[in-house]
């Protein structure tokens, strides 16, 4: 019995399993940078829509219809390698020479100088920014819809008293805005939460990798410890986080929901 | 890019020297056991790791391994992520239309079935069945042009989640390479065997490389030249892949 | 806490603070304001009557340009409020001269519009701070003393929703104060309140009155208006109908229109 435990200690602490408890930070990472720039989109994108200028409210309004119908899978296969491709098209058009363009001799880039070696810290800031920027699209209608929420008679009386439409916009509406967007934006939360179980399709050696490498099969005695297809226990342990991650979310929601909705949801008198 | 450039800068001061300490990035897949594999310290181990410490000394060169899914080991040689791949890939003509190989480091070894003890299989011809390969591979190559008519190939990412598809029951067979499911047939204790007959195709086991690294593919092949013949390949194959061999020394 | 003096002392000043030349507004075919002019004197307080939908409110609200009217200029202290365009497209041309003039114009609406995010103080030290960059200490000793005046400052601390109407229209009004404004624009600031609440209310307005104030007033309340005004205008389907003193207009009245109107709201 004592052996067993001791057994198991050492098992699930090897470095195999350290390294699948380290890449939890890839996923929090992730999800917490993605969630901060889907608001940080979703206000610019909201903003737009709410433009005074045509051209603007249409980038504002493409941005969300588009973006929202495009698979968070594709866009974050896409978009990184689209950015990738992009810098290095930019870098070879000033670095490279006739001569290093003629001695590359793989299609892409134009010259070897040229290459950008995307390493897991650059997929990660890719990774978090492909979920920002599918997210920031949802994101934008939920404060868009929040922006309108918030009474008009009082964004008239900031006016009259001579507010800017940017202090009208920043002090009152943005302000008050959140008490309306928080339902809408926690379920964008989850979603980008949920949508970090993709990272391991850009190679980050993420949960789901680990998982997946923890829990194969393994015949050999070399290898490790011999055992059959575990990677459901993994899968359950990922559930278990998953799950985790969900109701300290709603918890934190509920704080979040009570502090900006001071004097906006509270109706009892003094 | 800055880093890049650094290199490039130091390499131009150090002249031809400078050839000698530079890192070689070896990609490998790390689930592909014994060639490769993540041992408990989740570090690349088994013979092609082994090789590599060889052929890298010999040659004078400090090597370091990088794990990278099976599917895009390829394009991501091509796009310079690193340098090499040894990853128990098979020389195979497709291959040789992107990029390069070195001599073979493992000899051309029959592909085979395997499947749950009991089944019965009939092979003359093979049809209806579910045959599980790994994408990618020469085995999947193979399935997909000869096989794929009347039966049904099933293709996964790698070659682990087939075995644990064919023990589940989702599967009639995989097909792969033989030295792969050996040990798995040895260490089933009868509840997987093999079947069919054993096809040879692929040239061998070697390194890929980009097309343009003619340099580093001397420096290579050089180093293998010299491990085969003094034995030292040999006794790795026979270490990892229980007792096999000579297949190059006297 | 304040008494209510029966007769109020005449007390017209000479400077126009307020001058409207000629507003005319429509909302789509509906011709609201049909050619308004009038000027509203330093102290003088003016009340603009009339039944709804005859423009009164819509009038008030071209004063700081929350309307734009199609044709027609309002002058704040005789400066002129710089407009471009014309009819519906017509548009404030100079920003900073608008927030420089609304900064001097304290409105108090019908439905208050305090901002619900913000304690009653916030609401009260936030333009003086914020539009008018002035020292924090020195806006929140007169944002105290305001709400003193208006009878809630033991409510600083509370969030508009905690109050009731009648308090919420009195920290409304020291909001509006708190500008040091040249005029204040009361848009029927009671019609949202139950009868006891009005009471606190007119009560107050009635103090700033008769400190000297410049008001321009909109009410359905013709006995306030009465004994709160210097001169009464009632509009009638968007034109000054009739015009006068109090005891003109409420007690000399000319108009057949106005007649029926004091006596329908006598009786309501």
């Amino acid at each position: 019995m004592n052996d067993d435990i001791a057994f198991w200690l050492s098992y699930l602490t090897n470095g195999k399993h350290l390294a699948w408890y380290a890449s939890f930070q890839f996923t929090i990472f992730a999800a917490l940078m993605g969630g901060g720039l889907a608001v940080v989109f979703g206000l610019t994108g909201a903003t737009l829509k709410n433009s005074r200028f045509l051209p603007l409210r249409l980038i504002g309004t493409i941005y969300s219809s588009i973006v929202r119908g495009v698979p968070d899978v594709l866009f974050f296969l896409f978009f990184p390698l689209a950015f990738e491709q992009a810098v290095e098209w930019v870098v070879a058009s000033q670095i490279c020479t006739p001569e290093s363009i003629a001695a590359q001799t793989s299609a892409w880039p134009p010259c070897k100088e040229a290459n950008w070696f995307l390493g897991t810290t650059e997929y990660l800031l890719l990774a978090s920014v492909s979920l920002g920027l599918v997210y920031g699209a949802f994101a934008t209608n939920v404060i868009h819809g929040a922006l309108r929420s918030v009474p008009t008679g009082q964004l008239e009386a900031a006016r009259a008293f001579g507010m800017s439409p940017g202090q009208v916009l920043w002090r009152i509406q943005i302000r008050q805005m959140w008490v309306y967007a928080l339902p809408g934006l926690s379920n964008v939360w989850m979603l980008v939460v949920k949508a970090t179980s993709l990272l391991s399709l850009l190679q980050i050696a993420d949960i789901v990798l680990w998982a997946d490498r923890l829990g194969a099969p393994n015949f050999l005695p070399a290898v490790g410890l011999v055992h059959e297809d575990w990677r459901w226990r993994y899968y359950l342990v990922l559930f278990v986080f998953y799950i985790l991650v969900t109701w300290l979310s709603e918890r934190a929601f509920e704080a979040i929901t009570r502090r900006v909705g001071k004097g906006i949801l509270s109706e009892a008198r003094v | 890019m800055k880093k890049i450039m650094l290199a490039a800068i130091a390499a131009l001061a150090l002249g031809g020297s400078a050839m000698a300490q530079e890192t070689v990035r070896i990609a490998t897949e790390g689930a592909y056991a014994p060639w490769n594999f993540l041992d408990e310290s989740g570090k690349p181990a088994g013979y092609e790791i082994d090789l590599a410490g060889a052929i890298c000394e010999k040659a004078g060169l400090t090597c370091e391994f990088i794990v990278n899914d099976w599917d895009s080991i390829i394009p991501n040689l091509l796009a310079g992520n690193y340098d090499a791949i040894m990853a128990g890939m098979s020389i195979t003509e497709e291959r040789l239309q992107t990029i390069n190989f070195s001599d073979e480091y493992f000899p051309p070894d029959p592909s085979r079935y395997v499947a749950l003890a009991g089944e019965n299989i009939n092979f003359e011809p093979l049809a209806g069945a579910r045959i599980g390969v790994q994408g990618g591979t020469i085995q999947a190559a193979y399935a997909q042009a000869n096989l794929a008519t009347d039966n049904t190939v099933v293709s996964f990412s790698t070659a682990d989640q087939a075995v644990a598809d064919l023990s589940a029951g989702n599967l009639d067979t995989i097909f792969a390479d033989g030295a792969y499911v050996d040990p798995i047939v040895s260490a089933s204790n009868g509840a997987i065997e093999y079947t069919g007959p054993e096809i040879m195709i692929g040239e061998g086991m070697a390194i890929g490389l980009r097309k343009d690294e003619t340099e580093l593919t001397t420096k290579l092949n050089d180093a293998i030249v010299a491990l085969k013949a003094d034995g030292t390949v040999d006794s790795l194959i026979a270490k990892w892949f229980d007792g096999r061999g000579p297949y190059y020394s006297e | 806490m304040v008494s209510m003096p029966e007769a109020k002392p005449a007390r017209a000043g000479l400077s126009p603070v307020v001058e409207l030349r000629g507003l005319h507004k429509s909302f789509g075919a509906l011709e609201v304001l049909k050619g308004i002019s009038f000027t509203a004197h330093e102290g003088e307080v003016i009340s603009l009557i009339g039944s709804s939908g005859s423009g009164k409110s819509t009038l008030l609200r071209c004063i700081n340009m929350l309307e734009v009217p199609d044709a027609g200029d309002v002058l704040i202290d005789g400066e002129a409020i710089r407009l471009r365009g014309t009819g519906e497209g017509r548009h404030v041309a100079d920003e900073a001269q608008i927030r420089r003039i609304r900064s001097e114009l304290g409105m108090v609406f019908q439905s208050f519009n305090l901002w619900a995010h913000m304690t009653i103080l916030e609401n009260v030290m936030e333009a003086p701070l914020v539009v008018q960059g002035r020292q924090r200490a020195e806006v929140e000793a007169e944002a105290r003393a305001m709400l003193d005046k208006v009878g809630i400052g033991s409510k600083t601390d509370a969030y508009p929703s905690q109050l009731s109407g009648g308090q919420q229209q009195r920290a409304a009004i020291a909001r509006a104060l708190c500008i040091n404004p040249r005029v204040m624009l009361f848009d029927e600031p009671t019609s949202a309140l139950d009868p006891e609440l009005e009471v606190e209310v007119l009560r107050v307005i009635k103090v700033l009155a008769d400190e000297g104030r410049s008001m321009v007033l909109v009410t359905h309340d013709m006995e306030f208006a009465r004994s709160v005004s210097d001169k009464v205008i009632f509009l009638h389907q968007g034109q000054i109908e009739e015009e006068g003193t109090p005891d003109e207009v409420f007690g000399a009245t000319k108009s057949a229109r106005l007649k029926q109107f004091l006596n329908a709201a006598s009786h309501s």
